[in-house]
Formats: structure tokens, sequence, C-alpha cells
């Protein structure tokens, strides 16, 4: 560090005094061929400008300065080659090329500084700009780490370790780029290592959202850099941060998409079946209606009225299935719309009691209409769906009664019944897929356990909760509410 | 020649169930299953009425319906699943008189062949009633009056104008966009909220029980249907 300073300085006196000698022998020159004195000063004054552009600071100007006035007496004013001087006028020359000399240094030197500094922007400027377009062309995080890293040993000449810490698999890699050549080499290393590696290094954490992600690794000795370098260097690992977290978010994205592909296949599959069940099914109803009207043996008669029972009781389900996947589609297939509620449960008791013409439905609902936002078809899907479990309890000398009324912001919905009711131990499951209460008689309507958590999940959809009792004297009672 | 119904239906089950249904209301049927077919019959044959279920294999029913309104008005009943209701109003925006959700039974299918049947021959006379009787109501159009098992109810103007624009309909379904065009002029969704609140409290009343109306149905996402039987 000495050596180069003392380098400079040699090299510097070297450049003043060669152009103070060249001015010298240039004046000689003129002189020589009977120029006037004038030219010579100006020659001189020429020779200080040149040093001051040449040189470091404005101290070489200074001493320039001084040595031409120092020739410039000693070789062109009388009495000759003396330091001393006759003509008082000589003195004012002197002061005005010491003037001139002092304040054109002054000003080149601050030129050549603002140049440096500028130049010395402009390159940092450059390397930011490469290092993120190199990273903005990056894709995965390994990548990310792969390009920094190279950026950085280039940039910094020295060896650069990136440590990639990959939380959601546990897996830690390390990525060293060598001082020398593009190369890189990629080590999987323990988690516990990272503490050592990061106890010999001058490391850089890189977070996302709180999140440890990466860890960049520089040589101790880089601890002690100047403020500049320091700028830069923090830039560039903001680059970094930036385009990792980039790099997980992108991640993150495509694994929820292909989540939600998987599941819009699952349920576009099970509506593409539902549809193609219901095709036949409507077939089958309709020939069996067909034939109810023509036969006339009673055994027969019977037969047919079962097939059209059940082939309508399995259109209900697929009905129902078809709004489970609605709900498992989730927004996009749901139409939330303010819907009257006397509306809602008279399309609902009318729907339902095509399959239980002899039951008893009674209605209350609120003197003022009660306008509810929801999906109506779902919610009718609801109520149809209670009304059957219902009727599956009753008898049709039994009642069910159905009521709406609002409770501060919530509505509520009440299909009760005086039947069977439920088992105390089937209660806490009744909304369970695919859950068959065990009090069911033998003869009762088969059910698979859908239709309840078919509600549960409508209800749930829109918000609000649902829930069953038993009645104090006999039956169940089903209440849901949605908020308004 | 009797009364001959067109039958547009893709599924050879469903036409040959619809076509059973109307036999044994003495009534006579062709078939068609595609919509090119249906064209051809509709413009050669004299028909009363046409049941056309709206996916076709080759023609959108809905396109169907606005070629035939072209130079028809012979009365169409659409047939379609219960998920298809944006279908639905589409078809009878296009001009379709009544629908009819799959699955449906015998008796819905007469019902609603009953009441277009009615209307197109309604219009025929062209000498419409100036009092309805339904059930316990009785509305007279001459002298604006309603009453109700003999009571007079008082409507607002408004109110007055849904209603008969109901029951001059009734039996046929009315979509919001319809009801709103006629009644109100315009046609704008959010309009749409307020015309359910009229029909709230034309109900209230009308109905004994809102909830179980007698009058006036709701179909729900597509309209509403003055019940007349």
């Amino acid at each position: 560090m000495l050596k180069k300073l003392n380098g400079t300085i040699v090299t510097h006196l070297a450049i003043t005094l060669s152009l103070n000698i060249s001015a010298t022998l240039l004046s000689l020159l003129i002189q020589h061929f009977g120029f006037t004195e004038v030219n010579v000063v100006v020659i001189y004054i020429l020779s200080v400008l040149l040093t001051s552009r040449y040189t470091k600071g404005y101290t070489y100007g200074i001493v320039a300065s001084v040595i031409s006035i120092l020739s410039f007496n000693f070789f062109f004013t009388e009495p000759l080659y003396t330091f001393s001087v006759d003509d008082r006028n000589y003195i004012f020359t002197f002061m005005v090329i010491l003037f001139a000399a002092i304040f054109t240094s002054a000003l080149t030197s601050k030129l050549i500084y603002s140049k440096e500094l500028a130049d010395e922007r402009e390159k940092q400027s450059q390397i930011l700009y490469e290092i993120t377009s190199s990273l903005a062309k990056t894709g995965g995080v390994t990548d990310v780490a792969t390009v920094s890293a190279q950026c950085l040993s280039s940039l910094l000449g020295c060896d650069t370790t990136f440590i990639v810490i990959n939380q959601k698999e546990n897996t830690v890699q390390k990525l060293t780029a060598p001082k020398s050549g593009r190369g890189i080499t990629v080590k999987d290393i323990n988690s516990e290592d990272i503490e050592t590696i990061t106890a010999n290094h001058y490391t850089f954490p890189i977070t996302v959202r709180g999140k440890r992600v990466g860890l960049v690794c520089l040589p101790k000795e880089l601890e002690t850099m100047t403020k500049e370098n320091r700028f830069l260097l923090d830039s560039v690992i903001m680059q970094i941060t930036i385009a990792t977290q980039r790099e997980i978010l992108t991640a993150e994205k495509e694994t929820a998409k292909a989540e939600t592909e998987r599941e819009r296949l699952k349920s576009s599959l099970l509506r593409a079946i539902s549809h193609d069940i219901r095709t036949p099914l409507t077939g089958i109803t309709g020939a069996a209606e067909m034939l109810l009207q023509k036969l006339k043996d009673e055994e027969n008669i019977k037969l047919v009225q079962g097939i059209f029972e059940d082939s309508g009781w399995l259109i209900r389900l697929v009905e129902n299935i078809l709004n489970l996947t609605r709900i498992q589609e989730g927004h996009l297939a749901i139409n939330i719309q303010l819907e009257a509620a006397e509306e809602i449960v008279a399309e609902a008791v009318s729907r339902a009691s095509k399959y239980a013409p002899n039951h008893k439905i009674s209605i209350s609902v609120p003197d003022d209409v009660l306008f509810i936002p929801m999906d109506g078809k779902l919610i009718i899907q609801v109520l149809i769906n209670l009304i059957e479990n219902a009727v599956k309890h009753t008898t049709p000398s039994d009642e069910i009664n159905i009521s709406v009324w609002l409770e501060g912001r919530k509505a509520w919905f009440e299909v009760s019944d005086n039947g069977t009711g439920i088992d105390l131990h089937d209660l806490p499951k009744l909304f369970d897929m695919f859950f068959i209460a065990r009090s069911t008689h033998i003869d009762a309507e088969r059910g698979i356990g859908l239709g309840l958590a078919i509600c549960k999940a409508i209800v749930n959809f829109h918000g609000g909760e649902i829930m069953v009792e038993n009645n104090n004297v006999r039956g169940s009672t089903f209440r849901f509410f949605l908020n308004i | 020649m009797g009364i001959l119904f067109l039958i547009v239906e893709d599924d050879r089950k469903i036409r040959k169930f619809i076509n059973f249904s109307l036999r044994s209301q003495e009534y006579d049927c062709i078939e068609a299953a595609t919509g090119k077919e249906a064209m051809r019959l509709i413009t050669t044959q004299n028909l009363v009425a046409i049941i056309l279920d709206l996916g076709l294999p080759d023609m959108d029913g809905v396109e169907l319906i606005k070629q035939v309104r072209e130079f028809s008005d012979i009365p169409i009943v659409v047939v379609s699943a219960r998920d298809q209701d944006n279908e639905k109003v589409e078809a009878l925006d296009a001009g379709a008189d009544d629908y009819l959700t799959k699955p449906f039974s015998i008796k819905e299918l007469l019902a609603r062949i009953r009441v277009v049947l009615r209307h197109s021959n309604d219009n025929k006379k062209e000498d419409a009633p100036v009092v309805y009787r339904v059930a316990d109501l009785e509305v007279d159009l001459e002298k604006h009056k309603v009453t109700l098992e003999g009571k007079d109810i008082h409507f607002t103007p408004m109110e007055y104008n849904v209603l008969t624009l109901l029951i001059k309909n009734s039996g046929k379904v009315l979509t919001h966009k319809y009801i709103l065009k006629e009644v109100w002029g315009t046609y704008l969704d959010s309009e749409i909220q307020s015309m359910r609140v009229f029909m709230a409290s034309i109900r209230r009343k009308l109905e004994k029980n809102p909830a179980k109306p007698r009058y006036i149905l709701t179909e729900v996402g597509i309209g509403y249907r003055f019940a007349d039987e």
C-alpha cells in the first residue's frame, strides 16, 4: 500500500518536473527566435495547467507554479541566471502566474474528482443492471442462487457461497462460485453445518416473509470496505432477495394452481358422471310412469311403483351430488343473490311434497318480506333434504313445521317434526359425510348419508351454521341460519 | 286432422315418454330428433304446439325459437335440465311460452300444454275477457276492481298493473325481464329487486300464507306464474 503511494508521488513529481523542463526548453527556443517574454509567460502557465491535469490533487499544481516562477526568474529576467529581480514589473508577473496556476489546478482537480465519481457510479449501476437483468432471467430458487453467487464472485473478486434453505422439504444446498472461472459447485449439506459456515464468513441472510430462505457468504476480510462498495453490495443483496421472493411466490402459486386443477378435475368428473346418470334415469322414471297409467294388475302396479319411486330417489341423489360439486368448485359456480325467504321455502316445499304427497307441511314466515343473500338453488336443496329427512322420520299423520324468522343479523330457518326423533348417539355425527343413522327402521328408504352432509356444506359455505336437537316430547328440530 | 304436436328431443326415451303422454289425451304427435328436421316439419306441417328440448345435437334451441318466431306464433314449451336456468330464461325471452324441468311427470306436462293451448285459443278470439275469476279472486279490468272472497282489496296503480299482467297470462311463466318491460317500460338488472318487493306486497294482500301461495307462484331464478287451476 505504502509502496504504491510512493510510486504515485514519484510519477507525479516526474510529470511535474518534465513538464517544467519542457516549458523552459521551449521558452529558450522561442526566445532564441526573437519572440517576446509574454509568450514565455503563457508557455509556463500552460505547463502548470497540464501539470494539474495529469496529476492528482492541487499540490503538484502549486509546486509546478512555484518552479515555473523560479525558472522564469532564473532563465529569462535580468540579471540572467540569478534569482534576483531588477525590474519590479516581474514581481507582478510572478503573482499572476502563481494565482493562475493555483486557480486552474484547483478547478481541474475538482473536475477530475467529479468525473471519477461519476465513472464510479456508472460502473456501479452497470454492475447492478447486469445482476438485475441476469436475475430476471432465472427460473427457480437454485437458479437465482447460482446467478447471484457467480455475479458476486466476479464483482468482488472472491469466492462466494450461497446457501439455499428449503424449509418445506427441509433440505439445505451449498452453492460455491470460485474467484476464478465461471463454474459452480453444488453440495447438499446438513442444516447443522449452516452455523459453522456463517461463523467463518461475512454473511447476509435472504429473508422472505420473515423466513430465512438463503444465506450469502463472503470472505471475512470483506467486512471492512468503503462506503460506496458497501452500498453497492447492499443493493445487490436487495436484488437477490427480490428475485428469491419472486421465485418462491411463483412456485407457491404453481402448486396452488395444480391443486385447484386437480380438485376441478375431480368435481368435473363427478359432475359428468352425474349428468350421464340423470339422462337414463329420466327415461326410466318416465317409462315407469307410463306403465303405471297402463297397468291394471294390482301386483304389477306395485312393482312398477317401486321402480318409479326408486328412480325418483336416484334422481334426487344425483341432484344432491351435482350441488355438492358446485360447492366444491367454490365461488365461480355459486351465484349469491338476494332471495325472498318465502319464495325459497315455497319452492322447496312444493318440490319436496311431490315425493311425499300425503304429508302435511305447515309453514310460517315473517310478516315483512325477508330478503337474504344466498344461492337460491342450494338453499332450496338444503330445505328439501331437511324436509325429506323429516318425512323419513314421520308418518303422514305427524306434523312437519317449517318456520323462518329474523334474529339480529341472522335469518333462521327451522324444520321441525314430531316423528320418531334421532338416536342420542347419532346426534353428533349426523352431519358427517356417509353417516347413516342407526335408528332408521328397516323399512325406511335407504340413504348413503349424503343429504345432511350436503346441507352442512351448503350452509357453511354461506357463512351460516346448521344444528339439530331432539324435541322435548317427540321428534326433532333442524335449524340453520344465514347472515344478512 | 286432430290436434298435432311436434316433439323435438334428441333422447329417444324421453321423446317416447312425451309422445305417450300426449297420445293418452288423444293428441297426435310427430317427432324430430334434430333442429334441422324440426324446422322442416314446422314449415310443412299444420302444428298446434311444439315441445322443444333445448339441448339439440345440431343447433341451439334458443336459436331455433328465434327462427320460428320470425314467421309463427305457434306455442312452444321448452324442456331442459334443472341446472340450465339461464338457457330457460333466454328461451322464454326469445319467445318460448313455457318450460318444463327434467324430470317431469305426465301430469306436469299435460298441465303446461293445457295452458298454452288455452292461451293460443284466447289470442285467436281476440276478445279478451273483462273480468277474471280465479278461485276466490275476481279482477275486473273495466272497473279496476280487485275482490277477494267478495271483499275489496286496494292496490297501488303499479301493483295493479303487475297483477293484471300476471292474471292475463295466468298459467304462463313470465320472466323478470318481461314483467319489467311490460310494467316499468325499462329493463335494468337493478330493478329486479324492486319488482320482487312489489310481488311480496301483492302476495301479502292476496295470500293467506305468502310461503304457501295460492295465486302467485315463484319460479326461482326465472320469474313468476299466476296459478289458475
